[in-house]
């Protein structure tokens, strides 16, 4: 049958005719590409097989895929091959740098950002924020509404105080093509569900964005976090709201503890060129007289930090050595009567709860953790007062506070 | 598994390699008939018997037919039914059987059970080789592969097994009884496979993360909608080109000599056009043993509109047991006997890049019926891209953003998307050969360290528990 030959096959036989022509080089040429190519395969291939495994990449604060098991079970449903892949991934040799290589690409190709978080000026990296979940919002403040309540009726006041993600506060470093939009629309559904709260309701993202846009450091370049004064500054705007003074700024000694802190969103972005970010705790008078009690597991220290935690990258969990379900605060020797503030928080309460700490003693709960019911908190500990302290993001993430209404009834 | 991946990369083709040259040259077969069932087995442990058990049939058919096709052709007809209607009756069941139930179901009210079937991977393409190759005996343009292990291995070849291209019979039964393999050839391969694994992973993935944010936003705006589905389109082309090219280099590395399955087709300057240059494998496949079979253009107008409704009805259905890729095929069917009856001659009255701009539109909107499985969501799709639907503006800064963050990626879309950067390449090569080969060593690499950065990444997953 004489079918005549596409033009594309024809096109395709003429260039591996060309690639295969006999020329005073060729063979030369061509054994470099083959060494090339089976050598790269070759390498990688014994270093991944042959080098030891990691057990935990702190760059990505987790524990990395060990080999899976081989059983007939999990090769016959698929388990053990899709297992090795996540294992290859995550052993695989030179991984940092390959993962550098890759920003940088997309650097060059002018993406203005890497792995969902843009490259904002003044090497801010902040992580990208679409429209995100307005019904968990909703699910969440109701939550906190039925909770409010439930403590009103047992004469408890509460307080919320709802800080922003770095792209809310830190918008003046975005570039003016991404803009603050997203944030904008967010925070206007957020004013418009708050507004019949019976309770007051604080937007801290107003005031700390007016701060930021002053220039003051009051959120991490490199992580999503709030610096220890942006959360003094959301401390401030908390006793404000409550009616007491809060401590004057004067009143601290700011000590300078890290200045390499190189946080969340430089992880993801993988953008290594980017320099660390400078970390401090605010000092006071007598602060070491105070006692943190992990309740997860019994543990305490003295103060308020944990300091181990500044010799690894994770260096914001030495702020109540990071997230747990129960801990509280205690002053060791109290010279008055103190009032117990149940804290139902995320981990930006962490900066915050040494500055709460001298006004009350503290309960923080932290209710991705926590499985209980929080109203058996109020009476065991004898609560005087509540406040909400934490991130819009973990009021549109999940509603994992829907564990609040649980014996309101 | 797939060819942009770690496992392949740095845990099965090393095996490959190492086994299929440490191979004395008339065992060959064997060794990759063996290595691709372990290929196939690796994503479908069970499947891969269903697979062996369609190789078994398929040969004895090869062998019935080829028995009768000279001495009684109504016998060898016989056994070429049985054939057709068994790997039909495969594909049909593990492929259509649900998408049937529901139909039916839908039209009728019925409640029907659902059969619990996952579907094999690449059991379109691998059905669509094998029934090629009892056709072609039947027709006598192949001879009966009297060898189990040259069959098996012509159907499970593992680098056009699970995505194409779909190789037909005729085209590889002289390289399967023997082949001839040499460093040129396999330094080539090294230069589709490269350029294939670039388009997927660092063009074809950059263009899908963008459409898929687009496409999964709650809000969008028109600007947005246009960039999403210009990605998408960008995306399918790249992801699928891209794979057929790292199947015909690796191919080439093991001395087979597949034909191309893609010759740019955003370049075309009518529908008919672009079909001729997009999965060339399957419009052949279509056009072989399903329009020409049924009488083509041989019958008379009314029966060639007719002969043609039925391959894009089939070519729909091929592509997804789902109403979308149906309506995805009858659509061409529409526009191809438009552009037969007087489109062609109309377009051909027109400037060139009006003629282009037809087509490019015809397909970008065939493509956003290709990607809705769900209509509704489709629609609302559709008329965010007018203004209507999920979006809130002309533009607004996401939108802009995604826009600005796009345009290098864009360029190099589009660029790549012409034979020119080729062209280019191959005419330098003809002038500088040391110099061009030197240069295609040099791309290589750079492009395989790059690829596995973007690899590593994909799975670059920080884990931010502290997060909230």
């Amino acid at each position: 049958m004489a079918e005549k030959i596409p033009a594309c096959d024809a096109e395709a036989a003429r260039l591996l005719s060309l690639q295969t022509r006999e020329t005073p080089h060729a063979r030369r040429w061509d054994t470099l590409l083959c060494v090339l190519f089976v050598g790269v395969i070759g390498i990688f291939t014994l270093l991944h097989w042959l080098l030891p495994d990691r057990d935990m990449s702190e760059t990505e604060n987790r524990t990395l895929t060990q080999f899976p098991p081989l059983s007939a079970k999990s090769l016959t449903n698929g388990s053990f091959t899709a297992d090795i892949a996540d294992y290859m991934a995550d052993q695989f040799p030179a991984r940092d740098f390959f993962i550098n290589l890759k920003a940088a690409s997309e650097t060059v190709l002018l993406r203005g950002g890497n792995n969902g978080v843009i490259f904002a000026a003044g090497d801010n990296l902040i992580t990208r924020t679409d429209l995100p979940n307005l019904e968990n919002m909703e699910s969440n403040l109701h939550s906190m509404q039925i909770f409010a309540d439930w403590c009103k009726g047992k004469n408890i006041p509460t307080t919320a105080a709802i800080t922003g993600r770095n792209a809310d506060v830190m918008d003046h470093t975005l570039p003016a093509a991404y803009g603050s939009y997203f944030s904008d629309r967010l925070w206007q559904s957020f004013a418009e569900m708050t507004a019949d709260a019976s309770y007051p309701v604080l937007n801290l993202r107003d005031p700390l964005r007016e701060k930021a846009a002053q220039g003051e450091y009051v959120y991490y370049r490199t992580d999503h976090h709030w610096t220890t004064l942006g959360a003094y500054y959301g401390y401030a705007a908390i006793m404000d709201s409550i009616g007491t003074e809060p401590y004057p700024l004067t009143d601290f000694e700011r000590r300078t503890v890290s200045l390499s802190f190189l946080g969340t969103t430089w992880s993801t972005a993988g953008a290594g060129w980017i320099n660390g970010d400078e970390m401090e705790y605010f000092r006071f008078a007598e602060d070491d007289q105070f006692t943190t009690t992990v309740k997860d597991d019994g543990t305490s220290f003295p103060g308020f930090y944990e300091e181990s935690y500044l010799a690894k990258k994770d260096k914001y969990s030495s702020f109540l050595s990071g997230n747990h379900a129960l801990v509280t605060v205690t002053q060791n020797n109290p010279t008055a009567d103190r009032e117990t503030l149940l804290l139902i928080k995320d981990s930006f309460a962490h900066a915050a709860a040494p500055f709460l700490a001298r006004h009350y003693d503290l309960v923080i709960v932290d209710l991705r953790y926590y499985k209980q019911r929080t109203t058996s908190l109020v009476d065991e500990y004898g609560v005087d007062r509540v406040l909400y302290l934490m991130n819009i993001d973990s009021l549109t993430g999940s509603t994992v506070l829907k564990m609040l209404e649980a014996g309101t009834t | 598994m797939v060819f942009s991946s770690l496992e392949f990369l740095f845990l099965y083709f090393p095996i490959v390699l190492l086994a299929y040259f440490l191979t004395p040259l008339k065992w060959r077969n064997i060794t990759l008939f063996a290595v691709s069932l372990l290929f196939y087995g690796w994503g479908e442990p069970l499947y891969v018997f269903l697979m062996l058990a369609t190789i078994t049939a398929d040969y004895i058919f090869g062998l019935l037919v080829g028995k009768y096709r000279e001495s009684n052709r109504q016998k060898a007809k016989i056994w070429l039914i049985i054939a057709v209607i068994f790997n039909l009756g495969i594909l049909g069941f593990f492929k259509y059987a649900n998408f049937t139930l529901d139909t039916v179901a839908a039209l009728t009210g019925i409640k029907v059970p659902q059969i619990n079937v996952t579907l094999p991977i690449g059991i379109s393409f691998y059905t669509f080789q094998a029934l090629s190759y009892v056709i072609d005996v039947y027709r006598l343009d192949a001879n009966m592969q009297k060898s189990y292990t040259a069959f098996g291995t012509y159907v499970t070849l593992f680098p056009q097994l699970i995505a194409g291209p779909i190789v037909r019979y005729q085209d590889v039964d002289d390289q399967l009884r023997s082949r001839t393999h040499s460093r040129a050839l396999f330094a080539s391969g090294v230069r589709t496979f490269m350029a294939g694994m670039a388009k997927k992973i660092l063009l074809a993935n950059a263009a899908g993360e963008i459409w898929s944010r687009i496409s999964s936003a709650p809000e969008t705006t028109v600007a947005a909608a246009w960039l999403g589905i210009i990605m998408y389109t960008f995306q399918i082309y790249f992801d699928f080109s891209g794979y057929s090219d790292m199947a015909i280099g690796l191919g080439k590395m093991m001395g087979f000599s597949f034909r191309e399955n893609f010759y740019y087709p955003y370049i075309a300057d009518s529908v008919t056009d672009f079909w001729r240059r997009w999965h060339i494998s399957l419009s052949t496949w279509f056009r072989e043993y399903v329009y020409i079979p049924l009488g083509g253009n041989r019958r008379g107008k009314a029966r060639q509109v007719l002969n043609l409704l039925a391959v894009w009805a089939f070519t729909g259905l091929w592509h997804g047991a789902s109403w979308n890729f149906v309506l995805w095929g009858l659509y061409y069917f529409l526009l191809l006997v438009l552009e037969k009856n007087f489109l062609l001659k109309f377009l051909a009255k027109l400037p060139k890049f009006v003629s282009h701009i037809y087509t490019l539109a015809a397909v970008v909107f065939g493509w956003w019926l290709f990607v809705f499985e769900d209509f509704s969501a489709g629609l609302t799709y559709l008329a965010s891209m007018f203004g209507g639907g999920n979006s809130v503006g002309i533009i607004n800064a996401g939108g802009a953003w995604d826009i600005l963050t796009s345009l290098v990626l864009l360029v190099i879309l589009a660029v790549a998307s012409t034979p020119y950067p080729r062209k280019l390449f191959y005419h330098l090569w003809e002038k500088h050969d040391a110099p061009m080969r030197a240069m295609s060593a040099v791309l290589c690499m750079a492009g395989f360290v790059l690829c596995i950065a973007y690899l590593v990444n994909s799975s670059y997953n920080p884990f931010l528990y502290f997060r909230f």
